[in-house]
């Protein structure tokens, strides 16, 4: 689905990223995690686009995601608040990315109504912008706005921050369950969803990866100790 | 206490972005700034010759009396549009030890420190001293009263509205439209209503008691808001306008344009759910009653062809101006979006050229019953808007696609210039110069008409080349686009 190669990016001559090979393919559920300054943001960025990389390249099914713009097509990314539309209302926004995926407004309600117990009834008919909304408001709509469409690759940043405990643990059933024909590519310093939920986990620190396993060769407990100050 | 608020707001003013973010715009503010403080006080003092020249034998107060009183309709409608006010700055002092009643009192104090309430003194003092106070010093009082008590008056009343009212721009319409008919029934001689507001004044201003109202009227309007901000100091952050007539509006039809047709839906709701992009398409529009100008002007500029161009850029080409000249800045605060999901870069560029496209043939059609006002303003903003649609719009994607700063569009208002770097400045010169121009060299061949074909006929030829400039910009645009997309992250 997706390979790195040879990876640099360099911010003022500081090295923030270095990955000399890394590839995901489909099905996979990948947990990307790292204290800050890792890199998570910037490799997610660089997968979208989003940022020049000063070296290497990222392919998406084949095609160099800086040369060509298919891939844009059967991704979908809610990184931060820049993926959210503040001026519109969560039914127009979700509306506004179905469009965008060939989709008549009516079969995207439909899509995104089956989520409701996410929304808590504090989204969809409040008449309410996004950017009224509360910051765990607005993450649910960014996260669930990333289904739309059926996307190949989903990617999310720090999916399970700024939501309530019992939101986290419904976004994680979504990953489970939406896992069957998506790519998952997520971020969190949550180790315990990190742990529960992915299918391989991907430790960074300093732009460099230092570890990359399958959930069945590192246990919850090593993962945390790994992240244990010495 | 109080004077550590005093201290901020000054803070504010020196570190606002308007005046700090780039050296070219504050020196540009600069200018204006001192632009209509000149020619205040230029008016102050040619003032008396003027009209002895123009309306002999007429008493010079009671004429002034009603351009003062012309002056403070509009400066109330002026302001209405655009003057900001001190809303949300009190939210960080609302959990300090603070009283709520000086913070009230501080947020309507601020509000006096707008350029709308210094611009007419700078017309009021030298002409009070210089006219009023020796001719006329029986009713110098009267005047001083009446004309200080306005500019409070109106101070105060737009704070109110402003504060009250959220349907701003649904007024906008039906207030333009109010003032167009006025104008042209004045003009017509329908209905004299200079006469009216001459009289009405001279009258004020005989009566001591007429000319304290404004004053007496201010202060009521200060005791309201201040018990209003008192209470309200809490809701300060209301909900942002939903229920706005309008808001909701979106336009099927543009999805025949495809992919960009979803974008340019996005564009309409922007406008209308934004403060500032609502700000500029309402400046646009008073930009609408520019014949008008050109007919108080008087008969030289009215039959002068660079006037009547000068009036079709102003009918057609505001909307460029103004909104599209800061294209994809309106969009920087959801671009990650935009560039990475389901659209391509080109469906971007060319949902945006087709919407301001619609918007210049739609002012372009509001304005065609000018043609009864005078017959050649049709003519010649039909080539103007041909000129926009062929040389501007595409001279502000260009320019979109090689550089642009982050805007927040629901921050701040028609006075803000935030998004505004010094090409923006710099490409004005060339796109409001060129088609006077091309007249000019048009027409020292084949007169009116050779200096007409001069615009239209090169317009036309880069209309026949839309899409190979347009994949020029896309491509040029790509080339660019990390660069920009990070200047939208900040």
């Amino acid at each position: 689905m997706i390979e790195i190669n040879n990876l640099r990016k360099l911010y003022n001559r500081t090295e923030v990223l270095n990955i000399p090979q890394l590839s995901f393919q489909k099905g996979e559920i990948i947990g990307i995690v790292g204290n800050n300054g890792a890199g998570k943001t910037t490799l997610f960025s660089s997968i979208l686009d989003l940022i020049q990389v000063s070296a290497g390249s990222i392919t998406s099914k084949g095609n160099d995601v800086s040369q060509t713009e298919e891939w844009k097509k059967y991704t979908a990314a809610f990184l931060d608040e820049g993926f959210l539309i503040g001026f519109l209302k969560p039914e127009e926004y979700f509306e506004f990315v179905g469009k965008l995926h060939n989709l008549t407004p009516s079969t995207t309600m439909e899509f995104v109504q089956q989520f409701e117990t996410i929304f808590n009834g504090e989204i969809l008919g409040k008449k309410k912008y996004i950017r009224d909304l509360s910051k765990g408001n607005q993450k649910k709509v960014g996260l669930i706005s990333a289904l739309i469409g059926n996307p190949e690759l989903v990617i999310w940043d720090e999916p399970f921050s700024n939501l309530d405990p019992s939101t986290q643990l419904r976004v994680r059933g979504l990953i489970e369950e939406h896992s069957a024909n998506k790519t998952f590519l997520i971020s969190s310093h949550d180790l315990n969803h990190i742990a529960e939920v992915c299918t391989r986990i991907v430790i960074l620190d300093h732009g460099n990866i230092v570890k990359d396993v399958l959930r069945s060769e590192m246990s919850k407990e090593a993962l945390v100790e790994f992240f244990t100050p010495a | 206490m109080k004077t550590q608020l005093l201290k901020h707001a000054w803070l504010e003013f020196r570190r606002s972005p308007t005046l700090t973010r780039n050296i070219i715009q504050t020196i540009l503010i600069g200018f204006l700034a001192l632009y209509f403080v000149l020619l205040m006080i230029g008016m102050a003092l040619a003032l008396r010759p003027i009209l002895e020249d123009v309306m002999p034998g007429q008493d010079l107060l009671i004429v002034t009396g009603g351009f003062i009183g012309y002056y403070f309709v509009t400066d109330l409608l002026m302001r209405y549009f655009v003057q900001k006010f001190p809303g949300l700055a009190v939210k960080p002092y609302l959990p300090l030890p603070f009283k709520k009643s000086s913070l009230s009192h501080y947020v309507l104090f601020r509000s006096l420190g707008s350029f709308f309430n210094f611009l007419p003194l700078f017309f009021l003092v030298p002409f009070f001293f210089k006219e009023i106070l020796p001719t006329y010093p029986a009713a110098a009082l009267n005047f001083a009263l009446f004309t200080i008590g306005m500019v409070l008056f109106n101070n105060y009343l737009s704070l109110g509205i402003n504060k009250y009212m959220a349907a701003r721009s649904s007024w906008a319409g039906i207030i333009i439209v109010g003032v167009m008919l006025l104008f042209f029934l004045d003009y017509n001689g329908y209905l004299p209503l200079f006469d009216y507001v001459k009289n009405g004044m001279s009258i004020i201003f005989s009566s001591p008691i007429l000319s304290v109202i404004p004053l007496v009227l201010s202060g009521g309007l200060y005791l309201f808001l201040h018990r209003f901000f008192k209470e309200e100091l809490y809701l300060e952050k209301t909900q942002s306008q939903q229920n706005l007539m309008g808001a909701n509006l979106s336009v099927d039809w543009f999805d025949r344009f495809g992919d960009a047709g979803k974008l340019m839906n996005l564009e309409l709701k922007l406008i209308l759910r934004s403060k500032r992009a609502r700000a500029y398409l309402i400046t646009s529009a008073l930009f609408l009653l520019s014949p008008f100008y050109l007919v108080m002007m008087g008969e030289v500029f009215m039959e002068s062809p660079y006037g009547l161009l000068a009036v079709g850029l102003c009918l057609t080409g505001m909307v460029g101006i103004n909104h599209g000249q800061i294209l994809l800045s309106w969009n920087s605060l959801h671009f990650d979006l935009l560039m990475s999901r389901g659209n391509t870069i080109h469906d971007i560029f060319k949902g945006k050229y087709y919407f301001l496209s619609l918007a210049c043939i739609l002012f372009f059609a509001i304005s065609i019953p000018y043609v009864f006002l005078h017959s050649k303003i049709l003519l010649y903003s039909a080539v103007m808007l041909l000129y926009n649609l062929g040389f501007s719009l595409f001279a502000y994607l260009f320019l979109a696609s090689y550089t642009a700063l982050r805007v927040d569009p629901n921050e701040g208002g028609a006075m803000s210039f935030d998004g505004f770097g010094i090409a923006h400045y710099l490409i004005m010169f060339p796109i409001m110069g060129l088609p006077f121009l091309l007249y000019l060299a048009g027409s020292t061949i084949g007169g009116e008409i050779g200096g007409l074909l001069a615009i239209v006929l090169p317009s036309i030829l880069m209309l026949i080349f839309y899409k190979s400039l347009l994949n020029g910009v896309v491509k040029n645009f790509r080339s660019h686009r990390h660069k920009i997309a990070s200047a939208f992250r900040k």
